[in-house]
């Protein structure tokens, strides 16, 4: 548990040229060990997306370097690294099943055996007699159980999640929390969640990294000593309040400047 | 809710049927004069009586049907799925086309005329000139509206640039495509009979527009009912098309 499998070094990120060139990530540094839940928090616009984007590397830093499991990340690592996004990103003419199957049949994987695969993610996420349906016949919270199983289709070891649950209405966030926590401890992956949601992050993950507004930069690292499995009942406790008030200064203090 | 609204297919076949039966009693009532629009029954009567020399034309007719709807189809659906794809060729072009659609190209036939003949081939050019940029626009419209957050995921998956064209970019625009392909026919049959009636020597456009000048109402009209059945056909069978693919449509 103490390896970092994703590491983060000395990373800045500027978009534009010279002149009128915009740092959005200004030396983040960042060590993720095997296992950990780690929720991303910060002002709107501090980087938070382009950090977990450069972590799938999905896009190059300016400077420094992104590790995953010891490889520099250079290009999308697909079977190390399963990405899930917000809303829309399922494939709208694709079943369920065939959504949870595309990255294995990016990866010529053979049809019957990819699908056997997809069903039993779809089993894993709750969603077990839904496998034909297409992405505009599932409910939001349905949708984003697909696209969570399709992150986990390739067995990766790390899982990239950019504010999954930010479209979907309150009752379905906290359902579908609670059933990522399922998953997560029975599988045991390495997360990594972007949240503007302060509540999400107490409540889901062991460590909440606090960017600063732009340029982001790490102001604070917030270890969550509350016990799991968590419960519902913890988010009215004293100490879930204390950690989500300690957080909250940074990014109050953020907003108003 | 209303009686309409929950019938509404009812309705719809209500509607269609008043409209014939207004076609046929309004003439024969003299409520129209019966050179303007004879009734239904004489229309179908001279289709009937003459049915030799009105199926002699079709083929001709949909031979030049069918080479535009190749050229504009083909071509304008390809051209646009390039120009669409890529952001320059939207910039550059789209003004350009947008300006030459505004052009009633209905001016350049005598001129195609004198360079293709009175044969199909006058009327070939001319309907692929005419419906070309619409279609082109209508693919265009379809690719450019391409979901960047689908071509991302799939690169997050590991997708390479062969599999996004593959996987993503071509299902993505099919319903666009569809929709070419349905404004396209439309305006090909269009701009075909309207070359015959200008200016032939054989075609559905010809015989209207000889029954015309003959004064045989019924004659035009016979001509009408079956310049009417074709769109009718050709729209319903790309409804259906169009039906199929739905399911391809961005943020169902």
């Amino acid at each position: 548990m103490t390896r970092a499998l994703v590491a983060v070094r000395g990373v800045s990120q500027r978009f534009g040229t010279d002149g009128d060139a915009v740092t959005a990530l200004d030396s983040i540094s960042l060590e993720i060990p095997d296992g950990q839940f780690v929720a991303l928090v910060g002002p709107s616009g501090c980087g938070k997306s382009t950090l977990l984007s450069l972590v799938a590397g999905l896009r190059l830093p300016t400077a420094g370097t992104v590790l995953c499991d010891g490889e520099v990340v250079t290009a999308p690592m697909p079977r190390k690294i399963g990405m899930i996004f917000q809303e829309a990103s399922l494939l709208p003419w694709l079943s369920a099943v065939d959504n949870v199957a595309f990255p294995l049949k990016l990866r010529r994987v053979g049809k019957p055996e990819r699908l056997t695969a997809a069903r039993r993610m779809l089993e894993l996420t709750g969603l077990a007699g839904f496998e034909d349906r297409l992405p505009h016949q599932l409910s939001g919270g349905m949708k984003q159980r697909v696209a969570i199983a399709r992150g986990l289709v390739q067995n990766p070891a790390v899982l990239l999640m950019d504010e999954p649950f930010a479209s979907l209405d309150e009752q379905t966030r906290m359902v579908l929390g609670d059933e990522l926590l399922r998953i997560w401890s029975e599988t045991r992956k390495t997360v990594l969640f972007v949240t503007h949601s302060l509540n999400e992050a107490v409540y889901l993950a062991d460590r909440v990294v606090v960017l600063s507004a732009r340029p982001g930069r790490v102001v604070d690292d917030v270890a969550v000593d509350l016990p799991r499995p968590r419960s519902f009942a913890m988010t009215g406790g004293e100490r879930f309040g204390a950690l989500k008030d300690r957080i909250w200064q940074h990014i109050r203090s953020a907003e108003r400047r | 809710m209303s009686w309409i609204a929950r019938h509404l297919r009812t309705s719809q076949v209500v509607l269609y049927v008043a409209i014939l039966v207004a076609w046929e009693v309004f003439p024969r009532a003299g409520l129209v004069p019966r050179l303007f629009v004879p009734p239904l029954s004489e229309a179908l009567g001279a289709l009937l009586a003459d049915r030799g020399e009105y199926l002699g034309s079709l083929p001709t007719t949909f031979g030049e049907i069918a080479a535009s709807y190749v050229i504009v189809c083909g071509g304008g659906i390809l051209l646009g799925q390039l120009v669409g794809s890529s952001a320059i060729a939207r910039r550059t072009l789209l003004p350009v086309l947008r300006g030459a659609y505004a052009v009633p190209l209905v001016v350049l036939y005598p001129v195609l005329m004198v360079w293709f003949g009175l044969g199909s081939s006058s009327k070939i050019a001319f309907a692929s000139i005419y419906a070309f940029i619409p279609t082109m626009l209508t693919a265009v419209a379809g690719v450019a509206a391409l979901s960047p957050a689908l071509t991302e995921t799939a690169r997050a998956f590991g997708a390479t640039r062969a599999q996004q064209i593959l996987y993503i970019a071509l299902p993505a625009s099919l319903p666009s495509v569809v929709a070419a392909l349905r404004l396209g026919g439309a305006l090909v049959i269009v701009g075909v009979i309207v070359a015959e009636m200008l200016g032939a020597a054989e075609g559905l456009g010809f015989l209207i527009t000889r029954y015309r000048t003959l004064l045989n109402s019924p004659g035009v009209y016979a001509g009408i009912v079956l310049v009417l059945l074709i769109t009718g056909i050709h729209e319903v069978l790309l409804r259906r098309l169009e039906r199929k693919v739905a399911a391809y449509r961005q943020g169902a």
